[in-house]
């Protein structure tokens, strides 16, 4: 570190220190993450996921039940309307219910990260106004807590195997690399969502219905070969095609189809994220004067 | 020379007035070509060292801009202009139990909030049993926390920031919770860590506290700096303002505890005139609000070097019985001959309706008292010798015969 020349206090200057110098001062324009910082407080994480689980059923009856409950009620509700009423038939000969689970769960993740992590800065404004930690903390662990609800709503797919005698494929061990792209995407998302919300407390009132449509935006209630050929590059840009193919294909052991989703999923999560970043950074020098 | 711990230059800090404002309305504010709501600078050209190891007290008005220097150093927000160089670790303490949540149980707040003040696992690991020693919750370890009473609550708070081992401390005013047993605990431990060579930064508006913690002090006013040196002589120079005034508006205080039926507005000390020992005493608190008929407790209790208070005035023990009130309107207090020694001192008001806290505001105003001639004899005690004065006789008597009264005597 330079000395600092002052005139009115002479030239004395903070020296080095062996737990570093920091200058505070207004950031420019981009503000690069700092990881140094992120490995040291990576304890964060954990804790910010263990306290919001324990608080997320506080004051239920039914408690962690509805991770199995919701996933379920909406799998007998889409198997009676679009397996049943609509006569949708998917691939492989597999009955309409088991095929449409993995998706399902998909999205049930999907809704209840993006809705959770775009308002996450806002709950946690008590902390972030209080204490100075990284805040990019907050949105990551709001987006990895409700995989805990994920893995309780396998129980209904396994139920659904029971119960209609079949196994799952051996692809299952690649089932955490694309619950790894859909959190990658919410993260991503989230960053965008909550850094507006910090501003702007409409997002609160339009993620719920982002989701929704997201989640008939994406072949979750229908096969991909249903879509007309010339629409099928609407979905091939979505992201979260490659994530509900990849589930289908590592759960049920279908055919993934075309790569081409999982080479745009891969390329938009990683620009949304790390636009996400960026934004994110920035609105954090000045959330705690909006907060 | 020895090395600094934080060194501010030209620090400013702009905040804008009034609401955000929604996207919506700032298109159409603009379409109709009307300025914005106004800006303040509450850091205004600061400029200040700190050498290491130096305990240094903040002080000033309410809106002097003590909290927002604070929330610089602290890093949760950015200064508009300027910088500082801090060397190390900065432990900011804003708030007791930062982040403590309800559901988890006292070990695992402790490793939350430890972590949120950035203690590795390791330090904490370390130091759990002397931090649940040092709270008086060993059997409540691992019970959920919102089965702690709130006293149990903000000693277990304090006690993992009192373990924390910053290169450099910041405490806003957190002395003023918990019992006093504990108050005292925690001074002590703010000595221990200010003379183990760490930097400390301390607001508070309890000058006792303030002169008794930090050797060095600097006082801000209207986002300035109006004076840094040694604290007694800054206490001065910020008691001759608060004088100059002669009375304190707590309107903006928002570290005060009730349900705000009632809320003191402004504290009057004397009558224009400095308060001089052994002269009457005039404490006036104004307040605002709808308090509604109900049996009133109204006092304050005067604080001086100590956490305790040294005495209290409420109207219950006088017998002065109030039991309506109009919705806006004072309190007074008179006090006859009053037995303070000359110094200063700071005063809390308290208010409680019907049973239940409307108002307590800590350390609300200054009291100043000047010498005065308490015993009518022109002669003054030395000022080392008590907080008291005592009005007393005294009388000489030989082994066996009748008693001379001697007169009145100072001591």
């Amino acid at each position: 570190m330079q000395a600092v020349e002052s005139k009115a206090l002479g030239p004395r200057a903070v020296a080095a220190h062996p737990n570093g110098v920091h200058r505070i001062q207004p950031s420019r324009w981009l503000v690069p993450v700092d990881f140094h910082e992120l490995w040291r407080y990576r304890e964060l994480v954990r804790f910010f996921v263990l306290r919001d689980a324990k608080s997320r059923y506080r004051q239920t009856f039914l408690g962690p039940f509805w991770a199995i409950l919701r996933p379920l009620m909406t799998i007998v509700v889409f198997s009676a309307i679009f397996g049943g009423l609509a006569g949708i038939s998917p691939e492989g000969n597999i009955p309409y219910a088991l095929w449409v689970t993995p998706g399902v769960l998909a999205f049930v993740y999907v809704t209840t990260a993006l809705t959770n992590t775009s308002i996450s800065l806002v709950q946690n404004s008590n902390l972030i106004t209080k204490v100075y930690f990284p805040r990019l903390y907050v949105p990551v662990a709001t987006a990895v807590t409700p995989v805990i609800d994920f893995l309780l709503g396998l129980l209904v797919l396994l139920g659904l195997f029971l119960y209609y005698h079949r196994a799952p494929s051996w692809h299952i061990v690649f089932l955490p690399a694309f619950l790894g792209l859909a959190a990658l995407i919410v993260v991503g998302v989230g960053l965008w969502l909550s850094s507006f919300t910090a501003r702007y407390r409409d997002v609160v009132f339009g993620v719920p219905f982002l989701a929704q449509i997201w989640q008939y935006a994406t072949p979750v209630i229908y096969p991909l070969s249903l879509v007309p050929q010339k629409y099928l590059w609407l979905l091939y840009i979505n992201p979260f095609t490659a994530v509900v193919q990849g589930f289908r294909w590592s759960l049920l052991g279908l055919p993934f189809g075309s790569l081409v989703p999982l080479v745009a999923s891969l390329s938009i999560a990683v620009a949304i994220t790390a636009s996400g970043l960026f934004v994110f950074r920035r609105t954090e020098r000045i959330m705690v004067d909006m907060l | 020379m020895s090395n600094l711990a934080i060194s501010a230059r030209e620090l400013w800090k702009q905040y804008r007035l009034g609401r955000v404002e929604s996207g919506f309305q700032r298109l159409r504010r603009r379409a109709r070509r009307r300025a914005g709501h106004g800006h303040i600078w509450a850091l205004q050209d600061v400029t200040f060292d700190v050498p290491e190891g130096e305990a240094l007290a903040i002080i000033g008005r309410n809106g002097a801009g003590k909290s927002t220097l604070l929330k610089v150093l602290a890093r949760l927000t950015e200064p508009t202009r300027g910088y500082v160089d801090v060397a190390g670790r900065v432990g900011a303490l804003l708030e007791v139990g930062t982040g403590f949540s309800p559901e988890l149980t006292g070990r695992e707040n402790v490793y939350l909030n430890g972590t949120l003040l950035g203690m590795s696992r390791r330090d904490i690991d370390r130091r759990l049993d002397e931090i649940v020693a040092f709270a008086g919750v060993e059997e409540h370890l691992d019970k959920p926390v919102k089965w702690y009473s709130s006293g149990m609550y903000v000693r277990l708070g304090f006690a993992v920031a009192a373990h924390l081992e910053p290169d450099i401390l910041i405490v806003d005013e957190v002395l003023s919770v918990g019992d006093l047993a504990f108050q005292q605990k925690c001074l002590g431990r703010m000595n221990e860590v200010a003379g183990g060579g760490r930097t400390v930064l301390f607001v508070s508006h309890n000058l006792a506290a303030v002169s008794a913690l930090c050797p060095e002090a600097m006082y801000l006013s209207d986002g300035k700096i109006r004076s840094r040196g040694p604290t007694r002589e800054v206490i001065d120079r910020y008691v001759d303002d608060v004088k100059a005034t002669a009375r304190v508006d707590v309107r903006d205080r928002i570290d005060r505890h009730g349900d705000g039926r009632l809320r003191f507005t402004e504290i009057r000390v004397g009558t224009g005139s400095a308060v001089r020992t052994g002269g009457d005493c005039e404490v006036s608190l104004f307040y605002a609000g709808t308090p509604g008929a109900g049996e009133v407790r109204v006092g304050f209790a005067v604080y001086g070097a100590l956490v305790e208070p040294i005495f209290q005035c409420l109207n219950e023990t006088s017998g002065d019985i109030i039991s309506e009130i109009a919705a806006d309107g004072s309190f007074t207090c008179t006090i006859p001959k009053l037995p303070l020694s000359p110094g200063h001192y700071t005063i809390s008001a308290y208010c409680e309706i019907d049973g239940k806290v409307a108002d307590w505001v800590q350390h609300a105003a200054v009291l100043e008292v000047v010498e005065g001639d308490f015993f009518g004899t022109g002669r003054l005690p030395s000022e080392a010798h008590g907080t008291f004065y005592v009005d007393h006789r005294w009388m000489s008597e030989p082994a066996t015969v009748t008693p001379i009264q001697l007169g009145r005597s100072a001591l």
